[in-house]
């Protein structure tokens, strides 16, 4: 491949390349699936099997605890690619695996020894790598198993799969038997094991189907080359069969220095420091709980109480505020098969584009944003070359901590709803001690009958209770003013953007 | 309870591996989100010579939350009260899941060499320390010769 095709060109290659797959994914998806498990958080609404970059639209099972993100922004800002997919972390990483060893650690099944496969299955599988037509990243760079006996014939598939996601007729909980991982390696090789045919868009894959399925031999359409009779020992390992797409991603993989996993190199860069941080971790992180300023002396009174803040999420390396992540799947190892083509496309720019990249920290509000090329350039250049300075928190590859989870404000406002009605209470309670006090006095003095008494009680119970509404609405109608206000803001913030 | 975290298991072994001076962390055995801690008291600190002893509990959703860590070894320091909880913003607000157990541990121990009386845990002892610092330093020498010595 000459040239990095153009944006328009990769959206129209990967949209028929999903399609392809999704057509296989029908197929596929009626073989029985690997055994069901529970699900911890049902979420029906994206498809677990759905694959941008060689990762997930779910996380992958890192945190356990509540998923309390906006998963449909998520997935949004995952298949525009502006944020890293979840890709499944590998527990370990050496750097003298082998393929074969690495797509173990990929299946997380445990390690074989380096010589386990047979000289004779490694090369069917280059055989077949080389020969599939689907090949994406085979394209510029030989296999990473061996280099490929023939060059690929026809280049159909750009280094981008975005599987296409439409397809709500597919049974949810077969997707659920796979979202589970747990982190010991045993429960991983039980629930994480892909099958094959979830990795659309993945040269090779067919291989293993067809081992179980023959039938299906029919379905890809793209296939071409016939095959050599699988051999036995392949039908007994097929499981653990990756594509050698998949090691390559993982070659030299990232430690997220968070959850201390081993991810495709390609990971999140924090905009203000490009320290890398997975997007299970980025999607962990939050808003501390709504607070009193610190430096508010009186947090008794009721506007004390009210002024409840909430910073933007500071970046866990650097401590930089409004934390921010770029994901530039170029610079990943999938991208290094294009990657000396985009370079050298940026470099035939013309040296504009390096002045930009330095620009980019203070004025990035100025960076050309029509060219998300230039822009993925720019960020490669930056990680790559040198240490990149920081990128503006406005620049619209940016992804916050709120965006994903862009509930904060109303957490806000609730928190300082609650306040005020605490206030609103505490005052009102005031207030009816206040009254009953000189109610006691009243009583005492004129001597009244049990009923006038009790009437006056009744009386008294009743405008305390006014009063408590009047008291909350009031604080309540400051604090929907507040939030207005904030919400306000905040929407002017994302149309300057 | 669900399966130990990459983190935690790896944190533990580097840990080991790897252990910091004058700090060690070891887990329980039957629960490995809880480290028997001891921090050697820094030099040319009143804490000089002491081994205090320390309790530290991963939650659940930890590294987004701050371990918890709280003294058991009784000691005099403005910024840990009577029960041995610990007055530090990186347990606190300033946590970040960047920071791991040896960090915090570290930085445990740096606040027993620079005391902060200005944001006192231990009222009375901050009290002390700002009135009679001398008095303070020789009380917390004491204490660490009675309570922290092997």
């Amino acid at each position: 491949m000459g040239n990095v095709p153009g944006k328009e060109q990769q959206v129209r290659n990967a949209r028929s390349v999903s399609e392809d797959y999704h057509r296989e994914g029908q197929v596929r998806s009626k073989r029985p699936s690997a055994p069901r498990e529970k699900k911890r958080e049902p979420r029906v609404f994206v498809d677990p099997n759905e694959q941008v970059d060689g990762g997930y639209l779910v996380p992958q099972g890192v945190y356990t605890g509540p998923q309390d993100f906006d998963i449909l922004v998520v997935k949004s800002l995952m298949t525009s690619r502006k944020l890293a997919p979840f890709f499944k972390g590998l527990q370990d990483y050496e750097e003298e695996w082998t393929d074969h060893q690495l797509m173990a650690a990929i299946r997380g099944f445990p390690i074989p020894s380096a010589a386990s496969e047979s000289p004779t299955t490694e090369s069917t599988d280059t055989k077949d790598a080389s020969a599939s037509t689907s090949t994406p990243h085979a394209i510029s760079t030989p296999s990473h198993l061996s280099p490929p006996t023939a060059p690929p014939q026809v280049a159909i598939s750009p280094p981008r799969h975005t599987l296409s996601s439409n397809n709500p007729f597919r049974d949810p909980l077969e997707h659920m038997s796979h979202l589970r991982i747990d982190l010991d390696n045993t429960t991983f090789s039980q629930s994480a094991p892909t099958p094959s045919w979830m990795r659309s868009g993945e040269p090779d894959q067919e291989d293993g189907d067809e081992l179980i399925n023959p039938g299906i031999l029919q379905s890809p359409p793209s296939r071409e080359a016939p095959k050599p009779p699988p051999s036995r020992q392949r039908a007994k390992t097929l499981t653990n069969k990756e594509p050698p797409l998949m090691v390559k991603i993982y070659r030299d993989p990232i430690e997220c220095p968070i959850c201390f996993l081993y991810y495709p190199n390609s990971l999140n860069m924090t905009r203000c420091c490009a320290q890398p941080i997975c997007s299970e971790c980025f999607v962990q992180m939050k808003r501390a709980e709504p607070h009193p300023r610190h430096d508010e002396p009186e947090p008794d009174t009721l506007l004390g109480q009210l002024d409840l803040i909430s910073e933007p999420t500071a970046c866990p390396y650097c401590a930089m505020s409004d934390f921010g992540v770029v994901y530039s799947p170029r610079h990943g190892p999938g991208a290094k098969a294009a990657g000396a083509n985009s370079a050298d496309a940026a470099a035939a720019k013309g040296n504009g584009d390096e002045s930009a990249i330095d620009d980019s920290g203070d004025s990035s509000d100025g960076i050309d944003t029509t060219n998300m090329d230039d822009v993925a350039d720019k960020l490669m250049h930056m990680s790559g070359a040198k240490r990149r300075s920081s990128i503006s928190v406005t620049n619209p590859n940016v992804v916050t901590v709120d965006r994903v989870r862009p509930d904060w404000s109303k957490t806000l406002a609730a928190a300082r709803a609650r306040a005020a009605r605490k206030a609103a209470t505490a005052n009102a309670l005031h207030a009816t001690a206040f009254v009953e006090g000189g109610n006691g006095e009243v009583a005492g003095s004129s001597r009244s009958s049990r009923r006038t008494r009790q009437n006056h009680e009744q009386r008294q119970a009743a405008r305390a209770q006014e009063l408590e509404q009047i008291m909350l609405s009031e604080a309540m109608r400051l604090s929907m003013l507040e939030s207005q206000e904030a919400e306000e803001k905040r929407s002017r913030e994302q149309e300057s953007k | 309870m669900n399966a130990l975290p990459k983190r935690i298991s790896k944190e533990t072994e580097r840990l080991v591996k790897e252990p910091v001076p004058g700090i060690s962390a070891a887990p329980h055995d039957d629960n490995l989100r809880y480290f028997d801690v001891t921090i050697d008291g820094p030099t040319s600190s009143p804490y000089e010579g002491g081994t205090f002893k320390l309790e530290l509990f991963l939650p659940e959703d930890y590294p987004m939350v701050p371990p918890k860590v709280r003294f058991l070894t009784k000691i005099y320091h403005p910024n840990i009260d009577r029960l041995g909880r610990i007055c530090l913003d990186v347990l606190k607000s300033n946590w970040s899941p960047a920071l791991q157990i040896r960090t915090i541990l570290l930085s445990i121990q740096a606040l027993l060499g620079a005391p902060n009386p200005d944001d006192p845990l231990a009222n009375d002892v901050a009290q002390k320390w700002k009135e009679d610092e001398k008095t303070a330093i020789q009380t917390a020498r004491d204490w660490t010769k009675e309570y922290a010595k092997a």
